[in-house]
């Protein structure tokens, strides 16, 4: 492999739009996150560690990561961090397939490679939990596992939706790259893509909703009823790892559904103004992810059984109907 | 368009490839550096923080871990309860304990699903 693409991959990979990038935007994520929770609870939110509070998600994920490590004499010690970190890894390699990416890497049939690393998340979660014998993280993965199996196949199916539909219009071999640079086009082919798009945005939205963990699909953490689930016996680097995964998944994830469904870089083309586009498609993202917090606090929780029969009848079936109406 | 174009399994390559290598980054930076320099110092050996939480009951090894797979089956079965009651009395199968079964329904999804693509 040429030199320049491994220095370009090492840039890209650790800096932008890598683990730095993420870093910074996990920090104003989760400070918009705080701030619109704080001001539907009547409440003020971050204040003082930095402007307007902006710095106190980095304090607290500093706090975590500078205490000590405690594991129980039950657990596995090492395997759930370096899962944990592979996880993370598989998350930020995501974006180095997209728009984002000032130079992205793709090929034919790239989007089944950006399931397999989205995959990768929802496995280092469940092991991070499997690690830690507890009765409560036991259910807690018992109901993370029914949570997955039930929304992760009608995010791929409705995910697919787009690919197939520029695949079968412009010729672009299901790539993901290719496919989120013509997804503002997507919509308006004819009147079959229309439907197909509509349905498969609609599933898109509440399966990601369901792999997000925003309620009221939150059960498996379900803080109070079962302590905090998946989570429960883990605190200091450990949570602050486990943390950074969940964190992960809500830019990743989203960004993908703004690529897809939103128009990706619409009105400007990213190709041509690089930097215009980019600005367009994090604008959009920051509205979205305003759009899941506000539902995030608004919605109560729902049990088990309800959440995962919700996410079987409005989000896999429409995405297996939207899947079959773009082959048609 | 610019960027890198390559082939499928150069492409699985290197994205693996990057992957490790920011996995090993957030290791090395996030845990192992912070807890070389600073939480292996402040470590405090206590016979407490090796047990686990339980709501300060005491507990017996047997029920550490509660077999997570009757968990996910039981909130399958109560969520979708007709398929459920199809499935193990019409048809008269334990396929929901059966992962050969999943996986035939998985395979054959697969198969109709590429039928239909081609």
């Amino acid at each position: 492999m040429d030199q320049g693409i491994i220095i370009d991959l090492t840039i890209q990979g650790l800096i932008f739009p890598g683990l730095f990038f993420i870093i910074f935007l996990i920090i104003f994520t989760q400070w918009i996150y705080r701030k619109i929770t704080a001001r539907i609870q009547y409440r003020r939110g971050p204040c003082y560690t930095g402007p307007l509070g902006f710095l106190q998600p980095f304090t607290d994920f500093m706090k975590l990561l500078l205490k000590e490590d405690v594991v129980t004499r039950y657990s596995v010690k090492h395997i759930p961090i370096v899962l944990a970190s592979i996880g993370l890894g598989s998350l930020i390699a995501i974006l180095l397939l997209t728009p984002l990416s000032p130079r992205p890497f793709y090929g034919d049939y790239d989007i089944i490679i950006l399931f397999y690393l989205g995959l990768w998340s929802s496995l280092a979660i469940f092991f991070i939990g499997l690690a830690a014998p507890n009765p409560y993280i036991s259910l807690g993965i018992g109901r993370y596992m029914a949570l997955i199996i039930s929304s992760e196949p009608s995010f791929i199916a409705s995910f697919m939706v787009p690919a197939i539909i520029a695949s079968r219009f412009f010729n672009i071999d299901y790539s993901f790259y290719k496919a989120s640079i013509l997804s503002h086009r997507l919509w308006t082919i004819d009147p079959f893509s229309t439907i197909s798009m509509a349905l498969a945005a609609i599933a898109g939205f509440i399966a990601l909703m369901g792999i997000l963990e925003i309620r009221p699909f939150d059960f498996p953490e379900a803080e109070g009823k079962i302590y905090w689930g998946l989570f429960t016996e883990y605190s200091g680097p450990r949570l602050a790892l486990g943390f950074f995964i969940l964190f992960t998944e809500r830019i990743v994830f989203p960004l993908l559904y703004v690529m897809l469904f939103l128009g990706g870089s619409w009105p400007v083309d990213i190709t041509i103004n690089y930097w215009a586009g980019f600005l367009i498609i994090i604008t959009k993202f920051i509205l979205l992810f305003i759009l899941l917090t506000i539902i995030d606090n608004v919605m109560p929780r729902l049990r088990p059984d309800q959440g995962i029969r919700i996410l079987w009848k409005y989000a896999l079936t429409p995405s297996l109907i939207a899947l079959i109406i773009s082959l048609i | 368009m610019s960027g890198y174009v390559f082939d499928q399994y150069m492409l699985v390559l290197i994205v693996s490839l990057a992957s490790f290598m920011v996995g090993f980054v957030v290791y090395i930076i996030f845990y192992y550096m912070f807890h070389k320099l600073y939480g292996s110092k402040i470590r405090s050996d206590s016979r407490l923080k090796e047990e686990i939480v339980i709501r300060g009951l005491e507990y017996s090894e047997e029920v550490l871990s509660v077999p997570v797979t009757k968990i996910f089956l039981d909130v399958m079965k109560r969520s979708l309860r007709s398929l459920h009651d199809i499935m193990t009395k019409e048809l008269g199968t334990r396929v929901l304990n059966d992962w050969f079964a999943w996986m035939l329904i998985m395979l054959t999804l697969i198969i109709v699903l590429a039928m239909l693509m081609r």
